[in-house]
């Protein structure tokens, strides 16, 4: 088996006396689509918030691409290479669809803040070549015609597009995201899922997502890790979660489980 | 320095710091509930002294009557700020409202330079209270005693207030929720208003008993006390009146006891809060007895 | 529209404004010459304020005090030596105070520079705090300068301040500065350091997760609006030829903060206009402080009544209209043809 490219090992959360999430032990494999599902404040977004550096584990320790992470800022880690998206869409709600995708590339940006008034050729350069790239982007999730609009003026789905699209300029090499499929209609979700697969193929990443849409959630995994009242209770396959008495007794109680086995 | 005059410098502290606190509370119960600075409260305060000076002076009222028609003057005030300036601005991010503060404080503040002009007004002596006490070699004016006694009376009514009546209860619950607290049939803007009338009133007080232990009031006289009445709410933590009330304490006796003790410091007499302010800014943002607040992700 | 078609455009627009500076230098009496200089300055710290406030998001009410720091560094470079040993009678002037001495260029930069130190010096322990604390604190900052200045004696001349501060602070100059003030800052702006510190004020989580260093980005942002306050500042010590502690108190912030406001949060054009209408109406109502004699009428003047009409503009377009008083308009060129082509379409 490979080295995978992000691995946790008893990461644990404090929160004065509540602990939100607990041993928190996951391995994930370079180039894959795998899902954190688990009922409402199981501690999922808190375990991205871990993963990206919003918080500091009270315990346990964060590797990436062979790196420790663990308590850098998110800003270290967003250079590190990995992006996220958030719960409730998170633009920059006074920018352009553009301006959007361009301020995430500032973190591979060479030419240093003074550069610009200065008329320096290269960073002059270097611009125009991260717009280019950014219409590239927007070509990608189909948002190169709103280029100028304001992002947060976008319909619902075309924000969140735009959202992964503006982390996907980050250049990561993983990409997390918090319930993708959120307020979308089938027929949406199902493109999202297409889109997911065509995102990972051109970008060459490796996706996490937290998802409540199980079609999305048992469509798009390969690999599902279940959470509640943070720890992980359940890893495997899709077909072995949809199979596993305990997921069932977390997500609809005990006496479910009991109904479903017999 | 001897023990009188230590005895001395120690109820001066008492008196100046119980006034801070009085004005504090109008600071951290606003902020409490809007999440507001109410930046014109030391103006407000201000009001409160030239209310009795008026009464006292131009309506010929006795004391008593003189000091219940500040009280009631500068609530009345107080509720009006809000509703003109602060209310239109509940949905509006929290800076504009702030500024809409800022702007009532210059207001309020010309207003007075205009009607009353920046000669100070002469507040007549009240004999009995401030006729010099001796203990031995200890001077005291009977007004440095009164003073902390009249705050604690007041603060105590305060927090029975706040933890026995409904009101009260609605108060706390908004600085909780406001939005919860609305869907539960409180009448939110009421309670808001009240919590206005009753910083003010606080306020009111304190300018009264500040006027007449240093008898020269003008237009700008609130600007001082004010910045240290705020940063006296930040050091005890914004939301709780006895913190409040303790952050004024501790910021009187800062003030008294160091130039007390380094007269060669008096001169920057006014920059001990400030600095004690980005002093407890960086180490304990939520203050003695504040609660945290964090930005959900 | 031509990237070099607008440079030239711009150039254009300048010298007709270098064309009508140089009328005015020798047309206009002093004291519209007077106004003139005070929109310049003005300027300056308008734009200077909004990069931090309106564009960056951190509410800062320190302006005076970075004011106060350029205008003293700046004094005390161009007052000559022999003027400063008469003047500090309190205290003796110390070395090396005492015989330092710059040409005005130089003694403005050092100013700014001085003032976007202490500007990055502030921001270490405050920006952390969000929005209404960072204003009290850079406040705080702001009255613990003025104190100092107060009692620093030897350095400062104390309560007394420093007069008699050689006025080279004319048109040319002032507008020199103030046009590389505008270009510099719509410059930052338009590159995508911009963006990060539009994204900073948007949402500062999402800056961080996009990869962003904010605190360093808002440093940034503010030690370069300290600096141009700290410009601001000298050009108006040398433009009032007398500074004393007392003049850089909150008063001066809530002037900024106003033309800021007043123009539009994040608009540069706002800005300059908001300069320019603030900076005429500060002086037009002037006459309502000061006694007017008509004949044999005599309209006393009221002290105070200035400061209550600008509170109540203020209060007025915080309430009613947010955006100021252009709407958050911001001039292009290419805007311009726009209208004009779509007026020509209409006839």
């Amino acid at each position: 088996m490979k080295d995978p490219v992000l691995k946790t090992t008893g990461v644990t959360m404090k929160f004065g006396g509540l602990t939100a999430v607990e041993k928190f032990d996951i391995a994930v494999e370079e180039g894959t689509i795998s899902s954190l599902i688990g009922p409402n404040g199981a501690g999922k977004t808190t375990c991205f918030n871990i993963i990206t550096g919003f918080y500091r584990p009270t315990l346990g320790s964060v590797i990436f691409m062979g790196r420790d992470i663990t308590g850098m800022k998110p800003h270290q880690v967003c250079e590190a290479g990995i992006a996220r998206t958030f719960q409730n869409i998170r633009l920059f709600a006074g920018g352009t669809v553009l301006q959007n995708v361009m301020t995430a590339c500032w973190v591979r940006q060479k030419s240093p803040w003074w550069s610009a008034p200065l008329l320096l050729p290269g960073a002059l350069r270097e611009e125009r070549e991260m717009r280019d790239k950014s219409m590239e982007l927007l070509e990608a999730v189909d948002l190169a015609h709103l280029a100028k609009e304001i992002a947060t003026g976008l319909p619902y789905g075309a924000q969140r597009r735009l959202e992964i699209a503006r982390a996907l300029a980050t250049q990561p090499k993983f990409l997390l995201l918090d319930e993708p499929a959120a307020g979308m209609n089938p027929q949406e979700s199902s493109e999202l899922m297409d889109f997911i697969r065509k995102i990972r193929e051109q970008f060459k990443i490796t996706i996490l997502l937290i998802e409540h849409d199980m079609k999305v959630v048992m469509g798009i995994s390969e690999w599902i890790r279940v959470l509640d009242y943070g720890a992980l209770i359940a890893e495997g396959t899709p077909d072995e979660i949809r199979a596993n008495p305990k997921v069932i007794e977390a997500y609809l109680g005990k006496e479910a489980a009991v109904y479903v086995k017999n | 320095m001897n023990s009188d005059m230590f005895i001395q410098h120690f109820f001066n502290a008492l008196m100046l710091g119980s006034l801070y606190g009085l004005i504090a509370i109008g600071y951290t119960m606003v902020y409490g509930i809007l999440r507001l600075i109410n930046f014109a409260h030391g103006d407000i305060f201000m009001l409160g002294s030239y209310f009795v000076f008026f009464g006292v002076t131009a309506f010929h009222m006795p004391w008593w009557a003189a000091a219940l028609f500040s009280i009631v003057a500068t609530a009345a005030t107080g509720i009006m700020v809000d509703r003109v300036a602060y209310r239109p601005l509940r949905e509006a991010p929290r800076i504009s409202a702030l500024i809409s503060a800022i702007g009532v404080s210059f207001f309020i503040e010309n207003m007075c330079l205009v009607l009353f002009t920046g000669v100070p007004k002469p507040m007549p002596r009240l004999e009995a209270l401030v006729q010099v006490l001796q203990f031995g070699n200890i001077r005291i004016l009977p007004l440095t005693l009164i003073v902390p006694v009249v705050s604690f009376l007041l603060v105590a009514g305060l927090l029975w207030m706040l933890y026995r009546t409904k009101p009260g209860l609605a108060m706390r619950a908004i600085s909780k929720d406001i939005e919860t607290t609305r869907l539960m049939g409180v009448k939110v803007n009421r309670i808001i208003a009240l919590t206005f009338a009753i910083g003010s009133a606080l306020a009111a007080a304190a300018g009264i008993m500040w006027a007449l232990r240093y008898p020269q009031i003008n237009p700008f006289m609130g600007v001082m006390p004010g910045f240290k009445a705020f940063i006296a709410a930040v050091f005890g933590g914004i939301g709780s009146v006895q913190g409040a009330m303790i952050g004024g304490l501790i910021l009187g006796f800062m003030e008294i006891m160091i130039v007390a003790f380094f007269p060669a410091l008096s001169g920057y007499r006014d920059a001990f809060a400030f600095i004690l302010l980005i002093l407890i800014l960086f180490v304990k943002p939520t203050g003695l007895m504040g609660e945290k607040l964090e930005d959900k992700i | 529209m031509k990237h070099s078609t607008k440079i030239i455009l711009n150039i254009a627009l300048i010298a007709c404004f270098g064309v009508f500076l140089f009328w005015a230098q020798g047309n206009l009496d002093g004291y519209k010459v007077q106004i003139l200089n005070l929109i310049a300055v003005n300027t300056i710290l308008a734009l200077s304020l909004n990069l931090i406030y309106g564009y960056t998001g951190m509410f800062s009410l320190g302006h005076a005090g970075f004011m106060a720091i350029g205008a003293y560094v700046c004094a005390i470079l161009i007052l000559p030596a022999a003027q400063k040993e008469m003047m500090y009678i309190l205290e003796p002037v110390i070395w090396p105070f005492s015989v330092m001495h710059a040409p005005f260029f130089a003694a403005v930069l050092a100013a700014g520079l001085v003032a976007a130190l202490l500007g990055l010096l502030i921001a270490l322990p405050v920006l952390r705090l969000g929005g209404d604390y960072l204003g009290i604190a850079t406040l705080g900052f702001a009255e613990i300068i003025r104190i100092v200045f107060t009692n620093i004696t030897p350095i400062t001349n104390g309560a007394l301040g420093l007069k008699g501060i050689p006025a080279y602070a004319n048109l040319p100059w002032n507008f020199f500065w103030c046009i590389l003030t505008i270009y510099v800052i719509v410059k930052l702006l338009s590159s995508n350091f911009g963006n990060c510190l539009r994204a900073i004020r948007d949402d500062e989580v999402a800056a961080k997760a996009m990869g962003i260093n904010t605190f360093r980005c808002k440093a940034i942002s503010f030690a370069v609006g300290a600096f141009f306050a700290g410009v601001g500042g000298a050009l108006m010590g040398s433009l009032i030829t007398t500074i004393d502690p007392k003049m850089f108190n909150f008063q001066l912030t809530f002037n900024i903060l106003m033309i800021v406001v007043v123009g539009g949060l994040g608009s540069i054009t706002g800005s300059v206009i908001g300069a320019v209408v603030i900076t005429i109406l500060l002086e037009w109502l002037r006459f309502v402080e000061y006694t007017v004699e008509i004949g044999s009428f005599v309209i006393p003047g009221v002290p105070g009544m200035r400061m209550v009409i600008f509170s109540l503009v203020l209060l007025l377009i915080i309430l009613y209209r947010r955006e100021g008083i252009i709407g958050g308009y911001e001039f292009s060129w290419d805007d311009l043809v726009k209208r004009v082509n779509a007026r020509r379409g209409r006839k």
